[in-house]
């Protein structure tokens, strides 16, 4: 017996993860996302772009094992991509799609372990796909489209970010990832040294990919490593109270742990300021810093956390200590005796004598954030002696003209790289706008007026022009994102228009400040600074904004280079340029989306606009508000918004607004809208814009295919024995017809309409998967291999026009296609918490004079953590559920509100149905959603029979 | 001195508000109708606004929100007759629906006197009613939330009774309880202070005009300052 066992024991000893993976551990397919938290979502291109198709692999066995893979474009027509997996981090294809506008492509990465001849497992793809991950994109209007090309160039910066990370482990045994080690494309401009690293990591949580993603998300894991290698980049030194000439003593130690924490190399006051973006982008204060890294090693005992276990935000507030601990100081020898004076800003090292604006803009582009978004604090002393720094190092010009300087007020790098430096650390001190400084100069205004008059500078560097000098750029966006004039510098009122205020008397209104000017210089009125656009682009703006200056001249693979002091720095000026483009301030950004309903229309036809596909990448907020621009222009005049009577939601997601051919315009025209949403985060809700047409055409159009969704299916479950949340009905009837009931009037030509609603579940261009306005998909969705996944089903919508305006000589009526994207959650996912499961129904007769009716009663799922607004209710006569109508919510007709969550959250809810008629069976489903209505799981049905009571 | 006759154990002079009624019920009357002898042609939703024996001055019969009241019936002399009415109330109908009721018993039931308290979608509360046949039940008596939703509730009170000379008969509905005797309940199980009540009285010998029972709420004003003390009112033959 004791042989047996000892034989068990060295063969399980055997058992390593090649001999598991021999018996079967299949290897994960990985396709890039474009929306972390939205996985089906699709990348945005147009025809004739050409992109690449961005995945990578998983697998256990790496190292041990072969590996092939196979993209699948998915158009039919673009050869896939084939061959042995060389790099498991970067497996891509390049592939131009050619389509209309709004087609959607499902590419196909299938990896296979040719070891074990086992083959990647679906990985957010529709049913009808078995194998690998999917990858979607979908056609939007060509350029000039500066939102759609703004995303695509997020899009390809972050995978040549991901592509070129160096993936190691630290010397205490932490897998890191970091750019300066991998080559000499790293360089940190004047910061040398691996403040990169922090750099790029923020890029991409700036962009909303974050650790706390899913783990099959590539780009969360590049996150979770170039956050270790942060940390292990961080050491802390001994801080204790400063006793100073001016300021007399003051501690900078605020957190009271006896340390600062600062970036281990150097020049150290560089790189700490972008490692505390890094640090506060994760939006996680309480997560331990990482074991294995140098930081964890060397702040053991000095956290907040349980057992003085050392967080995130112990490490942000140690960085913040760090910075009020070396700021500049001059020491003096009085009556034999040293003292010392805080002159303010920081130079490359710790409590050198001089300060340095282009390190002191990095110290305020982290210290800002970090008491803004993480609660640190610093004394007072740092405010003061930081203006008193800046009075030194301004040039005055004029009365509103000036600008700033490197070491002093000399601008050895040129003023459009010390300036933007300066603005950022009024910021930080609250002197914005309007503002002067102790030593009487309104240098915000000052230094927006010097900008301004220069902002169409071309070339000539930090020398000559704010948007050839990327590093200049970047601190003058984040001066703008984090201005503040409340004098605290906690306030967070970012600045859309860059503002000159020379001649304010000829200026083009508004002019702040008109009391004030030099009464002489160039006139220029106020610019949107990021998004301004010249005649070149469709815009009307005198010079490109960054948004434009950066999407031209960003590099084939994805890069930017060239826009500094050295032509070396890819990596950081990669990164410096998507933090600019997601225009954000530290976290990752809401992305704007919408459709319209029909897209093309009858000059003064009504049409649905709906921005439901809008998200918040950030999911410690959520979007709130939907704003329309529709006067026109496609500019920010914002006349709908929550509140207005053109809105079908409460917060204004969906509108309906009729479209009119504007004057001395011809058929077909493009009209265009612009949609803004908005989020709830704090201090500062960040907002995005998308802008699209609608058609304004004569007959015959296409129609208008509408998926519906997006749908969030739980899957069948069984409560109490009964089977809850079925079935999973996908919904068409949104569609519409712009020339429905509409001929060219000749004579026995039937009436235009939709004549076939056809499904596609793969999006592979067969619509054979089912037929009809409203199908039942249970079958083909509710299977546990899909659970967790999302992925887009497409609907194919056809007219009769080739029958209703036979002069038009059509060969076939035309078609629409519409993408809708599905997920079907894991049972225990949050969302399906908010499954009504209570639903219960109860028929009140009819009596003489007194129509019968049916009511529904639930309770109520609204919780605090994940909550949700109201709940839409549908009905049908069919135990299949098809076909179903809305009647209460923003879609139903006639329009009956949709149900309000309780106060306080679950109670009983009640609808009373009084449409029906005795001795039917209705059906009804209740579905909670969102404000912004989205349906947070549609499922559950109740059967009711309405009855005569017999008097 | 007449023969007094009421199938409330005795009619309190003096009573109180009960505890948790408020001003602010709302009822909304679904159906209704009264019974006498067998007849439900002459006062019946749909059927009939009353006639010379069966008064609705009092009484609110709007169906939706409603403002209740008392239904008085006159009978004349004779053996073995019978009054009875149905009433089928929700509370709070606009935020709560009609099924989140509950009904309630109270007190004991005299000589003569029959009730029923049902769901009126699916059961036979209002042929009992019509047919003098009540069950003395109340079926609808505990309340449940989702998905088991109860209840939507209908009562129905009658007496049965020898009238030697005249009787008056009155059924009052009000949002105050008696304070003592027999009566029904309606609560809305969502909101425990909203709830409605309905009482009888049978005074034999009336007929002369006015009421000849003073309503509860009436005595609480005659009452005032007699805290604790009963009175017990009689009315003289004409």
């Amino acid at each position: 017996m004791k042989r047996l066992l000892a034989r068990f024991c060295a063969l399980a000893a055997l058992i390593t993860p090649a001999l598991l993976n021999a018996f079967g551990v299949a290897p994960q397919a990985n396709a890039i996302p474009f929306v972390a938290l939205s996985p089906a979502s699709p990348h945005t291109s147009w025809s004739g772009n050409p992109v690449t198709l961005k995945g990578t692999l998983t697998s256990t066995a790496w190292g041990t094992d072969s590996f092939t893979y196979d993209w699948n474009p998915g158009d039919g027509v673009s050869p896939h991509c084939t061959g042995a997996v060389t790099n498991p981090y970067v497996i891509g294809c390049p592939v131009t799609y050619t389509g209309a506008v709004g087609t959607l492509y499902t590419a196909v990465l299938t990896i296979t372990d040719t070891t074990n001849g086992l083959i990647s497992p679906p990985s957010n793809c529709p049913p009808a796909i078995t194998q690998g991950a999917c990858y979607y994109t979908a056609l939007e209007a060509p350029p000039p489209n500066l939102p759609v090309e703004v995303n695509s160039a997020i899009d390809n910066g972050l995978w040549y970010l991901h592509s070129s990370m160096l993936r190691t482990t630290a010397a205490d045994g932490a897998p890191i990832g970091n750019w300066y080690g991998a080559g000499g494309n790293a360089n940190s401009a004047g910061a040398g040294g691996t403040g990169v690293d922090a750099l790029n990591c923020a890029a991409f949580e700036d962009s909303g990919f974050l650790q706390t993603n899913i783990p099959s998300n590539p780009y969360a894991d590049d996150v979770r490593l170039c956050l270790n290698g942060v940390f292990d980049q961080l050491s802390t030194i001994p801080i204790s109270t400063q006793t100073d000439v001016t300021f007399g003593t003051f501690n900078p130690d605020q957190n009271g742990n006896g340390i600062g924490v600062g970036h281990n190399g150097y020049p150290e006051n560089y790189q700490t300021g972008m490692m505390l973006d890094a640090v506060v982008a994760s939006g996680t204060p309480n997560t331990l810093v990482t074991a294995g890294t140098n930081l964890a090693a060397a702040a053991v005992g000095k956290g907040s956390g349980a057992g003085q276990a050392y967080l995130y935000k112990d490490a942000v507030y140690d960085m913040v200590d760090d910075y009020v601990y070396c700021q500049a100081q001059t020491e003096y020898d009085v009556a034999s005796s040293w003292v010392f004076e805080t002159t303010g800003g920081w130079h490359y090292s710790c409590q050198e004598e001089t300060g340095d604006n282009s390190v002191s803009q990095w110290a305020a582009i982290g210290i800002i954030p970090a008491l803004r978004n993480f609660g640190a604090t610093v004394p007072a002393e740092l405010h003061e002696a930081d203006d008193a720094w800046l009075d030194n190092s301004f040039t005055k010009n004029s009365a509103v003209n000036g600008y700033f300087g490197y070491t002093s007020s000399s601008t050895l790098w040129g003023p459009y790289a010390d300036t933007p430096s300066g603005m950022v650390q009024l910021a930080m001190n609250g002197l914005g706008q309007g503002k002067t400084t102790p030593g009487g100069n309104a240098a915000w205004d000052s230094a927006a007026t010097f900008l301004r008059d220069g902002f169409a500078n071309q070339g000539d560097g930090a020398t000559g022009d704010l948007k050839d000098y990327y590093y200049g750029m970047f601190s003058f966006t984040k001066a703008m994102l984090l201005h503040d004039n409340s004098g605290t510098g906690l306030s967070n009122t970012p600045l859309s228009t860059l503002q000159s205020l020379d001649d304010p008397h000829t200026c083009a209104s508004p002019v702040p400040l008109s009391s004030i000017g030099s009464g002489a210089g160039p006139c220029y009125p106020p610019i949107d600074w990021y998004a301004a656009q010249t005649a070149a682009y469709g815009g009307s703006d005198p010079t490109n904004g960054v948004a434009r200056t950066l999407v031209a001249s960003q590099g084939g693979d994805g890069s930017w280079y060239g826009h500094n002091y050295t032509g070396q720095q890819y990596y950081m000026e990669t990164a410096s340029a998507i933090i600019m483009l997601n225009k954000t301030v530290f976290q990752p950004v809401p992305v704007a989306c919408f459709t319209a309903n029909p897209s093309h229309v009858a000059s003064g036809g009504p049409v649905t606009l709906n921005g439901q596909c809008s998200v918040d990448q950030n999911p410690s907020f959520s979007l709130v508000s939907w704003q329309w621009d529709v006067d026109g222009t496609g500019g920010t005049n914002f006349t709908i918004g929550p509140g207005s009577p053109q809105c079908l939601t409460k917060s204004c997601s969906e509108i309906i607004y009729n479209f009119t051919l504007p004057g001395g315009k011809s058929l077909p025209y493009n009209y265009p809208v612009r949609l803004r949403v908005t989020d709830n985060a704090t201090p500062t809700p960040l907002t995005a814009d998308v802008v699209g047409n609608v058609v304004i055409a004569s007959p015959p159009n296409p129609p208008n295919a509408n998926a519906g969704g997006p749908y969030n299916f739980c899957p069948n479950t069984t409560v109490g024995g009964a089977v809850i949340y079925s079935p999973f009905t996908l919904d068409g009837s949104k569609s519409t017809n712009p020339d429905q009931g509409k001929t060219d009037s000749t004579p026995g030509a039937p009436p235009s309409t939709i004549v076939s609603y056809l499904w596609d579940y793969s999006c592979s261009g067969a619509f054979t998967s089912a037929s009809g306005v409203q199908v039942n998909a249970t079958t083909a969705f509710d299977q546990a291999a899909f659970f967790g996944s999302s992925f887009n089903v497409c609907l194919q919508v056809t007219n009769n026009d080739n029958l209703a305006f036979p002069t038009a000589k059509l060969a076939a009526g035309l078609s629409s296609v519409a993408s809708a994207q599905v997920t079907i959650h894991q049972p225990t996912d949050e969302a399906c918490s908010h499954c009504v499961n209570t639903l219960g129904g109860s028929a009140k007769a009819p009596t003489p004079g007194v129509a019968g009716n049916i009511q529904l009663y639930w309770t109520d799922t609204d919780t605090s953590i994940f909550p949700i607004d109201h709940y839409n209710i549908y009905r049908s006569t069919s135990s299949t559920f098809v076909p179903f109508a809305q009647i209460a919510g923003a879609a139903s007709s006639p329009f009956v509100p949709a149900v309000q969550v309780s106060v306080p959250a679950g109670g009983t809810l009640h609808f009373l149905d009084a449409n029906v008629v005795g001795g039917t069976t209705y059906y009804y489903r209740v579905a909670p959603a969102t404000a912004n209505d989205t349906e947070t799981c549609q499922g559950n049905v109740t059967i009711t029979v309405a009855i005569a009571r017999g008097r | 001195m007449k023969h007094f006759l009421t199938t409330v154990a005795a009619v309190v002079a003096l009573t109180v508000l009960a505890a948790g009624a408020k001003a602010s019920t709302i009822a909304t009357l679904s159906d209704w109708c009264v019974n006498v002898n067998g007849d439900i042609s002459t006062a019946c939703n749909g059927a009939g606004g009353g006639s010379a024996a069966i008064s609705l001055a009092g009484f609110d019969t709007t169906i939706g929100t409603n403002n209740l009241g008392s239904i008085v019936v006159k009978l004349g002399a004779g053996l073995a007759q019978s009054v009875l009415v149905y009433m089928d109330y929700d509370l709070n109908v606009a935020t709560a629906g009609s099924f989140q009721d509950y009904g309630t018993v109270a007190g004991t039931a005299g000589t003569g006197v029959s009730y029923e308290l049902e769901d009126p979608n699916a059961s036979n509360i209002f042929n009992d009613f019509a047919g003098d046949a009540l069950t003395g039940s109340n079926t609808v008596g505990v309340f449940s939330g989702p998905p088991t939703q109860c209840c939507d509730v209908s009562w129905a009170l009658g007496v049965n009774l020898n009238v030697t000379t005249s009787a008056t008969v009155t059924f009052a509905v009000s949002t105050t309880a008696p304070a003592a005797g027999f009566y029904l309940e309606q609560t809305n199980g969502q909101d425990t202070t909203q709830h409605i009540f309905l009482s009888e009285t049978v005074v034999q010998g009336g007929g002369g005009g006015g009421s000849t029972v003073p309503e509860p709420a009436s005595l609480v004003l005659l009452g005032a300052g007699l805290a604790g003390l009963s009175l017990l009112r009689k009315r003289n033959a004409a």
